[in-house]
């Protein structure tokens, strides 16, 4: 159990302070794309981390995409109302800019086919039944990689991962939603499924999803991706920006600030 | 030769971005984890109390919510009380138990309750996100985690307010309509002046305590414990 003891903040320690606390507050420039590149080819775990996170973005923009569009050639046994479409359509192109955010992050997918039983496309509870179940994993691979994240004392990584597993929360309620489960906000923590995000990339091989024996879909599938009802299209906002209590801090001064008078040596 | 103290902490560091660097030293204190628990206690705390009110309110008529809305509200509040279960077990001491419902009409009218539910839900979402920053500068993973593992049902939560204030016609567009949640807050502090700036806190308005009325109903609802 969670205890005051295990709040308790890590020492203070020179690797804390030398390593990078942030990014910026904008989210992703080009700058932030670039230096958190740098940083993945220093730890093979967070590249890890990057490329199964930007592989299952594939898998969601790719399935979503094959669903819409076995649903408007009438494959379902049950049509998805116009709400429903509308939800789904969405959550594509959601996947498509979590799938942007990682690879402009160095994150590089996997493989772009993937594999899934065919009634995922034709039974309206088994592919509803499927987002679900993904959903809750991809947030769990999230929680897993956190820890990978914060020991490379990367909080701008933590930052990402947090919005957008929060998102992906947002879709495995409404799917399960869909699906008539109710109350369809059934949990009340995320569960932790899996010890490391290497563990969620065996699952997905495990269920058949990357190398199966299942129906080939191939990424980005069928139809345009319509970003029209979404915004927040990008990890930005504010980034938190403080140390750990107890560490030295210079002078509070500006170190590139033309005003700041030079100590000159005599 | 002109010497700049920072520059000599600088140039030990292999971080190759000088002005993060400067924001490294510049930067305030992060908020201890007992201060963070505290105040996420204390929206918790809230949460349930608010939501309480809500239901109360429709089962006297006077919030008139369908059923499948009631049965969305009572698990969101048994998640919201699970969640003070677990950070007052770690410790955490709510800064108050008493809140205050900024105008009337928010427990009467379904598309101003839950247009501010979704306000609020994403307020919540944003203290955890700069938790889960704090505690990862901080070095703890765990609680990094369970942040998320709160911030992600309060991301549920705000779809759920976001479909049922559509439904209601107080917002447009779909439930799912961001991409990545809202990073607000530079820290959970500002989540609280928030929640006071709103009236929720020490305002003017009826006042509720915790934990509200009606008792607490976990049906349907599982993973109580992170």
């Amino acid at each position: 159990m969670t205890t005051v003891a295990s709040l308790t903040t890590n020492p203070f320690s020179r690797r804390t302070m030398l390593k990078g606390v942030g990014v910026g507050a904008v989210g992703f420039t080009a700058a932030q794309s670039a230096f958190i590149r740098t940083k993945a080819a220093q730890s093979d775990t967070v590249q890890e981390a990057l490329d199964i996170s930007a592989t299952t973005e594939r898998f969601g923009v790719t399935f979503l995409g094959e669903g819409l569009a076995s649903n408007a050639a009438g494959n379902f046994d049950r049509a998805w109302s116009d709400p429903v479409i509308a939800v789904v359509t969405a959550a594509r192109a959601q996947e498509q800019f979590h799938l942007d955010a990682f690879e402009a992050a160095g994150g590089v997918p996997l493989v772009d086919t993937f594999t899934i039983p065919p009634e995922f496309l034709t039974s309206f509870d088994a592919f509803f039944g499927a987002v679900v179940e993904q959903e809750a994993a991809e947030i769990a691979a999230q929680i897993a990689a956190l820890v990978v994240f914060t020991e490379m004392m990367r909080p701008d990584l933590v930052k990402v991962s947090f919005q957008y597993a929060a998102e992906e929360a947002e879709h495995r309620v409404l799917a399960n939603y869909t699906r008539g489960t109710l109350p369809p906000n059934d949990v009340a923590f995320a569960p932790a499924l899996f010890d490391s995000i290497g563990a969620f990339l065996e699952s997905l091989e495990q269920r058949g999803i990357i190398g199966g024996t299942g129906t080939e879909i191939v990424y980005p599938g069928p139809g345009e991706i319509d970003p029209t009802n979404v915004i927040e299209t990008t990890p930005g906002g504010v980034a938190v920006d403080c140390v750990p209590d107890g560490t030295p801090v210079a002078d509070a001064t500006p170190i590139v600030d033309g005003a700041t008078p030079v100590v000159e040596d005599d | 030769m002109s010497t700049i103290p920072q520059l000599e902490y600088v140039s030990v560091s292999t971080n190759d971005n000088l002005s993060n660097s400067a924001a490294m030293f510049q930067g305030a204190s992060c908020e201890t984890p007992q201060e963070i628990i505290n105040i996420a206690a204390t929206a918790e705390a809230f949460a349930v109390t608010l939501l309480g009110e809500a239901l109360a309110s429709s089962e006297r008529g006077e919030l008139p919510l369908n059923p499948e809305a009631v049965g969305t509200l009572r698990a969101a509040r048994a998640a919201e009380q699970a969640h003070f279960d677990v950070l007052t077990g770690a410790g955490a001491e709510p800064l108050t138990l008493t809140f205050t419902v900024p105008d009337p009409e928010l427990l009467a009218n379904p598309g101003l309750f839950f247009e501010t539910l979704v306000a609020l839900e994403e307020a919540f979402i944003a203290a955890y996100l700069a938790a889960a920053q704090q505690f990862a500068i901080q070095g703890n993973a765990e609680m990094v985690q369970l942040a998320l593992q709160i911030g992600a049902v309060e991301a549920e939560h705000r779809a759920g307010a976001r479909f049922f204030a559509i439904e209601a016609g107080a917002l447009s567009g779909v439930p799912n309509d961001v991409a990545f949640e809202k990073a607000l807050f530079g820290s959970v502090g500002e989540a609280a002046a928030a929640l006071e700036a709103l009236g929720f806190i020490g305002g003017s308005g009826t006042e509720i305590s915790y934990p509200g009325p009606g008792e607490i109903d976990t049906t349907g609802v599982s993973n109580l414990e992170p």
